[in-house]
């Protein structure tokens, strides 16, 4: 491989591993700021993959996938929030459930439906390319030759962060996550507001499913492999703001890179080494910043009103 | 002209408690109405159902002659009724600004700060205090906070204001400069209900006192009656305070600590001092200046960073908190919910907590269930802890019983050393008394105090040397009945 080869690729696949760990964290952080822990990205991205599956494949069109992507993952959201706004249940656990829900539904529902009939041709979203900047060298079919998801995500950073900390409703989230009561005596809606944050991420994480599945254009069990674990642990690295999860994101995408770039090198060693390596960077990455960082105060606490 | 009117309210909490039993009163616009009570007396429990926290079970409530019904905090502001409670409902993340509009933000979904922030400052200078808009909550001292929380009320249109406890957690220059702005805002016709059981503070700022006593509106008076009418009222029997009969201790340190640095905001800085057996020593001195980082160091939470540590002639700079309680020094510590109890856990394994296998209570690993409940049963006669038995959860308990628990834990096996780091903060006078005696006896037999305490009053009545804290430095030691000198130690004045 040439030199600008590896570089190129290297980039392009950094960001396009990024993404639905961006998606996904976007997703947990404002879930969290809400004051839902929301383990359950993962099986809400793999319920987003699987959405996007059903969806393209039912009406041949990106529109449709993308749709049935949100549309599903949305409603498995709205189960952890359930469980974790009106049950007051243990948010881990909550959200556990939520996965392993996402893991089994997932597998039935493509047996069920797709076990005789054979999968359909899914359309993929292609990619965007920036005019005139995608004719840089290096850089241009690097970083300006990606899936519209992608571009999507990276813009949502700075939109997020805006509607989070300027706006009138996220200044409503932030109380909520940090002091429920305070919100409550404010005449808040804590429910409210914390089922919208919750659906909020399953928005997320069904636009970053979808963004998986097209990658592949098929489904297989289990097939986000642990990124929605890595958006959490992006959430926590990125100090629960945007622009945080944004470098954690392109951190743990850029070690995921490398580990494919790695293997592609051909060297005598076995390649479960390089599979682990994101996975390493992910628990040195998180325990160094465990104490820096600070998670909203009523994170994973449910609000029940006396 | 706004009246409230609170018209036989009751409130009952299952299992057993009648917090409010057919309470009647009345505010009128421009008075300050003292509650006085106990702890558990149904004080705060009636104020949230005036503003709108919690339901009553029965009565009702009148504002301005139309009967209300509050199912929230927000219909009880909407009234014109609010609280400022005893634990704040700040958000400390956020900035004071955003603190006091949340809720009530004017303009469209995007918001101004610097323009939020300039509102709220122009309508706190308006009212009479002073806040910095911009400032984030968690970088101000309590008083400050406390501020924040009286111009939120106010600006979200609060005419009748219930302080709950307001005091607990100010310093003499801010009680002052709170009974000012709470009289002036009853001159400027707001009405103020100030919740309490310090017999003194009622007297000065309020124009009427109700007490109440387990749930019943027993009298008014005139904040002119004696304190010891008020004090019986309250408690429904005499209170007797704690002789202190002083004696002289041993000549020999049982605790020393000789040039201790600590870290912390602030830590320790070049700290010396010592106590003897059979003393209490007081470390006086406002909040924030290094009792937190004296009161762990010595219990070994928090590492020295040079100067020496002896307790009982044995050196324990290096030593693990385990191994310091091992050699006899115990506390009460100042963040008791924190550190010192298992609220969730009941009042039997609270009381034997720690060294289960010092005193007897496991082997092998396993409890000896029948030893320690028998030990609890006898901590809670001899420390007067009222529950209804030893197996109920200690979040049950009021605030004083729930530290008489620790206090009993701690010097229920006749410690060398105690810290008792604010000991009764936040305590009724009763518990006070208790715990107050409980120190008092633990020195008679011949144990050191260490009282670390904001409590002036406190360290004066039972300290027999005092040091004060200042900016993590600690003065020579002073006589507990110069309060003058103590005082200006306090404010960093003296040299």
């Amino acid at each position: 491989m040439s030199a600008e080869l590896v570089v190129t690729s290297g980039i392009t696949a950094t960001l396009e591993l990024s993404t639905p760990i961006l998606f996904g964290g976007l997703g947990g952080v404002i879930s969290e700021r809400s004051g839902v822990l929301n383990i359950a990205l993962e099986g809400m991205l793999l319920i987003g993959a699987f959405g996007y599956f059903a969806g393209a494949g039912a009406t041949g069109s990106v529109v449709g996938g993308l749709a049935l992507a949100v549309v599903l993952a949305v409603l498995s959201a709205l189960i952890l929030a359930w469980l974790a706004v009106h049950a007051g249940a243990n948010q881990v656990i909550a959200g556990m459930a939520v996965n392993l829900l996402a893991s089994g539904l997932t597998d039935f529902l493509y047996q069920a439906i797709y076990g005789y009939s054979g999968t359909p041709p899914v359309p993929g979203i292609g990619q965007l390319n920036v005019p005139l900047l995608d004719r840089i060298p290096v850089l241009g079919p690097s970083l300006f030759e990606q899936s519209p998801l992608t571009y999507l995500a990276l813009l949502a950073v700075p939109g997020v962060g805006f509607w989070l900390f300027r706006t009138r409703a996220g200044l409503h989230v932030l109380a909520a996550g940090e002091r429920p009561e305070a919100a409550d005596a404010a005449g808040l809606s804590v429910y409210r507001i914390r089922y919208l944050a919750v659906a909020a991420s399953g928005v997320a994480c069904g636009l970053g499913g979808a963004f998986v599945l097209t990658q592949v254009d098929n489904f297989s069990s289990d097939m986000t492999a642990g990124v929605g674990y890595i958006a959490l642990a992006a959430v926590i690295f990125g100090n629960w703001r945007p622009r945080g999860v944004l470098v954690a994101s392109l951190l743990f995408g850029a070690f995921e890179a490398l580990q494919s770039i790695l293997q592609a090198l051909g060297l005598s060693v076995p390649y479960d080494l390089f599979l682990a390596v994101p996975y390493l960077v992910t628990i040195v990455a998180v325990s160094g910043f465990v104490g820096r960082v600070r998670a909203p105060q009523a994170d994973g606490v449910p609000y029940i009103r006396t | 002209m706004q009246e409230l009117q609170l018209i036989h309210i009751d409130k009952f909490f299952p299992p057993n408690t009648h917090a409010c039993a057919d309470v009647s009163l009345t505010v009128r616009a421009g008075e300050v109405v003292a509650l006085l009570g106990e702890n558990g007396a149904g004080k705060t429990t009636l104020m949230r159902i005036a503003s709108g926290v919690t339901r009553p079970d029965g009565g009702s409530i009148v504002k301005d002659g139309e009967r209300v019904v509050l199912g929230s905090p927000r219909d009880a502001i909407r009234r014109g009724i609010g609280m400022v409670h005893q634990h704040f409902m700040l958000i400390p993340r956020l900035s004071v600004a955003e603190n006091v509009v949340l809720g009530f933000e004017e303009g469209g979904a995007v918001l101004d700060r610097r323009a939020m922030a300039r509102r709220v400052e122009a309508f706190a200078a308006e009212v009479g205090l002073a806040v910095a808009g911009d400032r984030r909550v968690e970088d101000l001292a309590v008083g400050e906070q406390q501020r924040v929380e009286i111009v939120r009320a106010l600006y979200r249109g609060v005419e009748v204001l219930i302080l709950d406890e307001p005091t607990a957690v100010l310093t003499p220059a801010e009680t002052e400069g709170l009974f000012r702005v709470v009289r002036e805002m009853a001159a400027g016709g707001k009405s103020v209900v100030f919740i309490s059981h310090k017999l003194h503070e009622v007297s000065e700022v309020a124009d009427r006192v109700l007490i109440l006593r387990n749930g019943r509106l027993v009298a008014e008076r005139p904040p002119s009656a004696p304190l010891g009418e008020l004090a019986a009222l309250m408690v429904g029997e005499p209170v007797e305070a704690p002789s202190p009969s002083r004696r002289p201790a041993s000549s020999e340190p049982v605790l020393s600590l000789g040039g201790a640095r600590s870290r912390g905001e602030p830590g320790l800085r070049d700290v010396s001092l010592s106590v003897l057996s059979g003393e209490i020593v007081g470390i006086a001195g406002v909040d924030g200046n290094g009792q937190v980082a004296l009161e762990e160091a010595l219990v070994g939470t928090r590492s020295l960073e040079g100067g020496t540590f002896t307790l009982a002639g044995e050196r324990l700079e290096r030593a693990s908190p385990a191994a310091i309680r091992r050699r006899g020094l115990v506390r009460i510590p100042s963040e008791r919910h924190h550190d010192g109890m298992v609220a969730q856990a009941s009042v039997w394994e609270n009381l034997v907590l720690f060294d289960l296998a010092e005193l007897g209570f496991a082997r092998h690993g396993l409890l000896d269930v029948r030893a320690a409940r028998r030990r609890a049963e006898q901590l809670v006669k001899n420390y007067d802890i009222r529950c209804g038995s030893i197996d109920q959860k200690l979040a049950e308990l009021s605030g004083g019983n729930q530290q008489k628990v620790i206090v009993a834990r701690e010097l229920g096996a006749g410690p060398r050393v105690v810290v008792a780091a604010q000991p009764t903060r936040g305590l009724d006078v009763g518990a006070t008394a208790s715990v107050h005696k409980a120190l008092i006896e633990l020195r008679e037999r011949g144990g050191a105090v260490l009282l670390i305490s904001a409590d002036l009053d406190e360290i004066c009545q039972l300290a027999d040397r005092v040091y004060v804290l200042y900016e993590g430095r600690v003065s020579q030691p002073v006589a507990p009945d110069d309060r003058e000198q103590i005082g200006r130690l306090m404010a960093g004045v003296a040299a």
